[in-house]
C-alpha cells in the first residue's frame, strides 16, 4: 500500500494531491450536509435516539466511504484491503466480544424503547434522567448532577425501571398512628388532606389503606396521584399537611422513645428531670 | 391605585404609562405598574378552601407568587380572558336526566383565566379560581384535567353578578333506548372561543348526542356565538382551534375508580 502511494505521489506530483485535498474537503462538507438535512427533516418525526443512531451512521458511513475513495486515488487495491480487513476483523471480533455485545444490545434497546432521553430511570440502584442513548452504553444524569455510563449488555440483562414512563404517578407515604385513636377520624382527615392539596389528583382516588398493627401504631398506607412533574412539591406538601392537620385534630404519630437509666442507684434521667421539675 | 375589573378587561384593556393598576378578584391577586418603556406584573395565587359541595367559601393562604418586569411599550401590553388551560372534568352537583329522544339545553359556568400578553407573547396564563387537577382515563393513558364540581341552569337562570366566570351552553341530546344522567363529563372548553355579551363572558355552544353506554357519544365543539347572543362581540379564539376526532370520543368514561392497591 505504501509503494501505491509513493509511486502516486512520485508520478503526479502536487497537483493531484490538491485535488484529492479538494476532493475530502468537499467529500466531508457532503457528508455534514446529508446529516443536517437528515437531522431538520426526517430526524425530527422519529424520536431522540433513533435520529442519533441514524446520525452516526451517515457520518461514520460517508468517512469509510470517503477513506476508501483516497486510498482508490493512491491506487491502494481494495480487494486486497478488504481481505486484510475480513482477517483483521476475525481477530478484532474474537478481542472485542464485550463492544460488540454492547453494540448489539444497544440496537435492541433501541428497537425495544423500554425508555427515551429524558425519562427517569432506575438501573439497580442508581437512578436519574437519562442523558444519552449510544452504540455502546447509555448515560444517565443522576439527581446530584453525576454522569453514570451504563454498557447497553448490563440494562438489557438487569431490571429496569422507568419511573416516569406514564404521565402520572401514585406516591406511597407510610404513616403510623396510635392506638388510641380513632381510625375513622384518621381516614377522614387523610382524605381531607388529599382533597384541599391542589396538585393530588382527585382521580384515580387517594388511597388509604390500614395495612396492619405494628409494635406501637396502627400502620396505615395513604397513597396520592399527581403529575408526575409535581414530584418534589406534591411530596413536601402532602407531608406537612398530614403533619399540621395531625396536630390540630390531635392524632398522635407514635415513635420510638429510650429511657436513659444511669448511676449506680438506678436512677433513670427522664426521673431527675422530674424530681428537679418537682 | 386603579382597580380593574373583568368589565374592563372584556372591553379590551389598554394600560397607560405611570399608572398602576389592580386585580384583585377570587384566587388571584395581580398588580400592574406602568411605565412609559417598562411593566412590572406582579400576581399572587391564593389557595382556596371549599364546602362540602365544593363551592368556595373562602380565600386563605397564598400559594404562589411572582414578579416580573418587562421591557414594553404600554400599548404592547394585553389581558385578554380564556377558557381553562386544560379540559374540564364536570361533576354537575344535580345531575340532569334525559329521557330518550328528548333534548335539553341547559349552562354552565367555567372559571376563568386571564392571559397576559407583551408583544403578542404569552407571559402568564392565570386563573381566577383554582381547580384541583385530576385524570382522566386509564393510569397509562389519558387526559390531565380540572374538576369542575358545577350546577347546570337554564338561560333565565345565569347569575349576571357572578362575574369571574364564563357561560357555557351545552346541548344535551339522548339518542340511546336508556334516560341519560348526565353526571360526568370531560368538557374540552379549550376547543372553544369566547364572546362577550349583556357583561357576560360567553363560548359557543356544545352539542352531546348521547348514543347509549356501550356506543358513547358524539361531542361537537362551536365556533360561533350562542342563538340568543348573536351580536355577542367576539373576544378570543379557542385555545386549541384544531383537534383530531379521536380526541372528541373520549368525552365519557365510566370506570370512576381506578386505583389499585
Amino acid at each position: 500500500m505504501l509503494s501505491s502511494i509513493m509511486e502516486y505521489l512520485h508520478n503526479d506530483g502536487v497537483v493531484k494531491i490538491l485535488i484529492l485535498v479538494v476532493k475530502v474537503v468537499v467529500g466531508y462538507v457532503f457528508i455534514q450536509l446529508v446529516n443536517y438535512l437528515f437531522k431538520k427533516y426526517l430526524g425530527r418525526q422519529m424520536n431522540r435516539q433513533s435520529s442519533t443512531v441514524i446520525s452516526r451512521f451517515i457520518v461514520y458511513g460517508g468517512v469509510i466511504l470517503l477513506v476508501m475513495m483516497v486510498l482508490d486515488n493512491f491506487n491502494v487495491k481494495l480487494t486486497t484491503l478488504l481481505g486484510t480487513a475480513g482477517v483483521m476483523g476475525l481477530v478484532l471480533g474474537f478481542a472485542s466480544q464485550t463492544s460488540i455485545g454492547n453494540i448489539v444490545s444497544g440496537l435492541f434497546l433501541i428497537s425495544e424503547k423500554p425508555f427515551v432521553i429524558g425519562d427517569m430511570i432506575k438501573v439497580g440502584d442508581k437512578s436519574g434522567i437519562v442523558y444519552s442513548i449510544d452504540l455502546l452504553s447509555i448515560k444517565i444524569k443522576t439527581m446530584d448532577n453525576q454522569l453514570i455510563r451504563v454498557p447497553n449488555q448490563t440494562i438489557i440483562s438487569t431490571e429496569v425501571t422507568n419511573i416516569t414512563r406514564f404521565p402520572i404517578r401514585r406516591m406511597d407515604i407510610n404513616i403510623g398512628v396510635s392506638y388510641h385513636d380513632n381510625l375513622d377520624k384518621v381516614e377522614e382527615v387523610l382524605r381531607e388532606v388529599a382533597r384541599l392539596n391542589i396538585l393530588v389528583l382527585d382521580e384515580p382516588e387517594p388511597l388509604v389503606l390500614f395495612t396492619g398493627f405494628g409494635e406501637s401504631s396502627v400502620d396505615i398506607l395513604f397513597a396520592v396521584w399527581f403529575e408526575k412533574a409535581n414530584y418534589v412539591a406534591v411530596k413536601n406538601s402532602v407531608i406537612k399537611s398530614i403533619k399540621a392537620a395531625f396536630d390540630r385534630e390531635g392524632i398522635e404519630i407514635p415513635f420510638p422513645y429510650r429511657t436513659l437509666v444511669t448511676g449506680k442507684d438506678g436512677i433513670s434521667v427522664a426521673g431527675m428531670a422530674n424530681s428537679k421539675n418537682n | 391605585m386603579i382597580n380593574l375589573d373583568l368589565e374592563i378587561l372584556s372591553t379590551g384593556f389598554v394600560p397607560k404609562a405611570n399608572n398602576s393598576y389592580l386585580f384583585d378578584y377570587l384566587d388571584l391577586r395581580l398588580e400592574l405598574f406602568v411605565e412609559k418603556h417598562q411593566t412590572t406584573i406582579g400576581y399572587s395565587l391564593r389557595r382556596s378552601t371549599h364546602d362540602r359541595e365544593h363551592q368556595l367559601t373562602a380565600n386563605g393562604e397564598v400559594s404562589n407568587d411572582s414578579f416580573v418586569s418587562l421591557q414594553c411599550q404600554p400599548e404592547e401590553f394585553r389581558i385578554i380572558p380564556a377558557t381553562p388551560n386544560r379540559p374540564l372534568l364536570l361533576k354537575p352537583i344535580h345531575a340532569p336526566n334525559v329521557f330518550n329522544s328528548q333534548e335539553i339545553r341547559l349552562w354552565i359556568a367555567v372559571p376563568l383565566n386571564l392571559q397576559i400578553l407583551v408583544k403578542n407573547t404569552l407571559v402568564y396564563d392565570l386563573p381566577v379560581r383554582q381547580l384541583s387537577s385530576t385524570w382522566y382515563g386509564e393510569p397509562d393513558e389519558g387526559d390531565l384535567a380540572y374538576t369542575l364540581h358545577c350546577r347546570m341552569v337554564q338561560h333565565k337562570n345565569i347569575d349576571e353578578k357572578n362575574r369571574g366566570v364564563i357561560w357555557c351552553p351545552i346541548v344535551l341530546k339522548n339518542e340511546s333506548p336508556q334516560i341519560m344522567t348526565f353526571s360526568r363529563f370531560l368538557f374540552r372548553a379549550n376547543l372553544l372561543p369566547l364572546f362577550c355579551a349583556d357583561n357576560l363572558f360567553i363560548s359557543a355552544e356544545t352539542d352531546v348526542i348521547y348514543k347509549g353506554q356501550d356506543h358513547g357519544a358524539d361531542v361537537s365543539y362551536g365556533k360561533t356565538s350562542p342563538l340568543e347572543f348573536v351580536e355577542a362581540t367576539f373576544l378570543a379564539q379557542a385555545r386549541q382551534t384544531e383537534w383530531d376526532d379521536n380526541l372528541l370520543r373520549r368525552s365519557f368514561h365510566f370506570i370512576k375508580s381506578i386505583s389499585n392497591v
